[in-house]
């Protein structure tokens, strides 16, 4: 009789790895041909508010670095974990590290925890505390009729397309993924990895399930990633892109795109001086 | 209340030559130029680096390399990860270097501050030696120490042309 314990704990299939991130792709790709042929513009009358300056605050310093340095962290921590799955598949990415086989990058992958825990702690405390930007993120019923909208307009059923909260419905899905993710990839890693030996023994049959869900969601999150990637990267998004470096965006793109009553755009101030603005000295 | 001219405009109705994008940002303006910009060139400039690296061009591996030229030792990936962490957060002060030292911002003087910051790290890796490199640039052959030269310097103009870009954007300039 075989006895399950003398057992390598099951992983997720790779086919099945590769169908996640497939399907991921293939609705980018299906998005990137549908708008090179018809970009929306939305709908409705150019609201009429008055923000001094031709330039709006997006992102705050904190919020912007946050995302950079998140972008590193959570890059190599995509890298090393793609590395332990596939072994040997990305040796060439993880040689500059210094990576080099199994025990390396699993050690790699854990120190990077540290630095995430860290960050999303940062990120939870300022966004929610001090910058109290908490609601801007959080999905509202609102959300699902925009996103009704905005998939109606996609297929070609109607031409409406709704102006924007600070964020639109799918940014939201995109945060809130990434955050469930993160959730379920944190408490199964934190099994694996029992620092200090705190985590209580695991069965056979439980151990191979969050074994599973951690590579279910690990890949979930790499076609979340791509699709963060793509969408920040077509052009019609560069004015957000360049805000998550410089902080501000055009007034002009902003009364464009976005809805003033979801969400009121203040002038960037303290950057530039407005003496030199204005023509002064 | 008045509308703010655009940047460009006030630049260009000035007529003054000695106005430049370094001029229009307050101190806060440029802090947060060199610490965002810093960050952003870093991480392009690592992309460059992990590339030359796999191509043969920097010392293999090159972010262990970083830490050991600054004296840290210990197991590979953890040198590693150190030397990254370095790397960024030298980045981060050339950026602040960049933002509060230069009277411009553009691509062009970007490029210009990848030169300044090639000279000084070649400088530096001519003095100092590490177990990586297996001595100091002038004790490698020449072709491996060009090879090192080459993949510094497209290292150095990822970050320069981020930077300089990123000022101009900062400053509110098309």
């Amino acid at each position: 009789m075989i006895d399950p314990f003398q057992l390598p704990p099951q992983r997720l299939d790779v086919t099945i790895a590769a169908y996640i991130v497939l399907v991921f792709v293939a609705g980018y790709a299906v998005h990137w041909f549908r708008r090179a042929f018809r970009e929306p513009s939305p709908t409705g009358p150019t609201p009429s508010v008055t923000i001094p300056g031709d330039r709006i605050k997006y992102y705050d310093v904190v919020e912007r670095l946050f995302h950079w340095t998140d972008f590193i962290v959570l890059s190599l921590m995509v890298l090393t974990g793609t590395a332990i799955f596939f072994p040997g598949l990305l040796n060439g990415l993880l040689a500059p590290f210094g990576v080099v086989g199994t025990t390396a990058e699993i050690s790699l992958h854990l120190d990077l925890v540290w630095a995430l825990l860290g960050l999303i702690i940062i990120h939870v405390v300022w966004d929610t505390v001090v910058a109290r930007g908490f609601w801007n993120i959080s999905p509202g019923v609102k959300d699902i009729r925009d996103a009704a909208k905005r998939a109606k307009n996609f297929v070609g059923a109607s031409n409406e397309y709704p102006r924007m909260a600070k964020y639109d419905p799918f940014m939201k899905i995109f945060h809130w993924g990434l955050t469930l993710s993160l959730v379920v990839l944190g408490v199964t890693g934190l099994y694996f990895w029992n620092p200090f030996n705190l985590m209580p023994n695991l069965g056979y049959q439980t151990e191979s399930l969050f074994r599973v869900l951690h590579d279910i969601f690990a890949f979930l999150l790499v076609g979340l990633i791509i699709g963060h990637i793509y969408f920040a990267v077509i052009p019609e998004n560069w004015p957000i892109l360049r805000a998550m470096v410089t902080g501000t965006m055009s007034k002009d793109f902003y009364l464009k795109h976005y809805d003033p009553a979801r969400w009121r755009a203040k002038q960037s101030t303290g950057l530039i001086r407005k003496e030199l603005a204005d023509g002064g000295d | 209340m008045q509308e703010t001219k655009s940047l460009q405009e006030a630049v260009e109705e000035r007529g003054n030559k000695a106005l430049t994008s370094a001029h229009l940002l307050t101190l806060k303006g440029k802090a947060e130029m060199g610490l965002v910009g810093g960050l952003v060139a870093s991480i392009v400039a690592s992309f460059i680096a992990v590339a030359a690296d796999d191509a043969g061009l920097l010392v293999t591996p090159w972010f262990p390399t970083v830490a050991s030229a600054f004296g840290i030792a210990g197991l590979p990936s953890d040198v590693g990860l150190l030397g990254l962490t370095l790397f960024v957060a030298i980045g981060v002060l050339w950026g602040l270097v960049f933002a509060f030292v230069f009277r411009k911002y553009s691509v062009t003087e970007g490029l210009a501050f990848s030169g300044v910051q090639l000279v000084l790290t070649v400088a530096l890796l001519i003095i100092v030696s590490t177990p990586q490199v297996g001595g100091t640039l002038l004790s490698l052959p020449l072709l491996n120490s060009l090879k090192l030269v080459i993949g510094l310097a497209l290292t150095y103009i990822g970050f320069g042309v981020v930077m300089g870009y990123t000022g101009k954007k900062y400053a509110g300039l098309p």
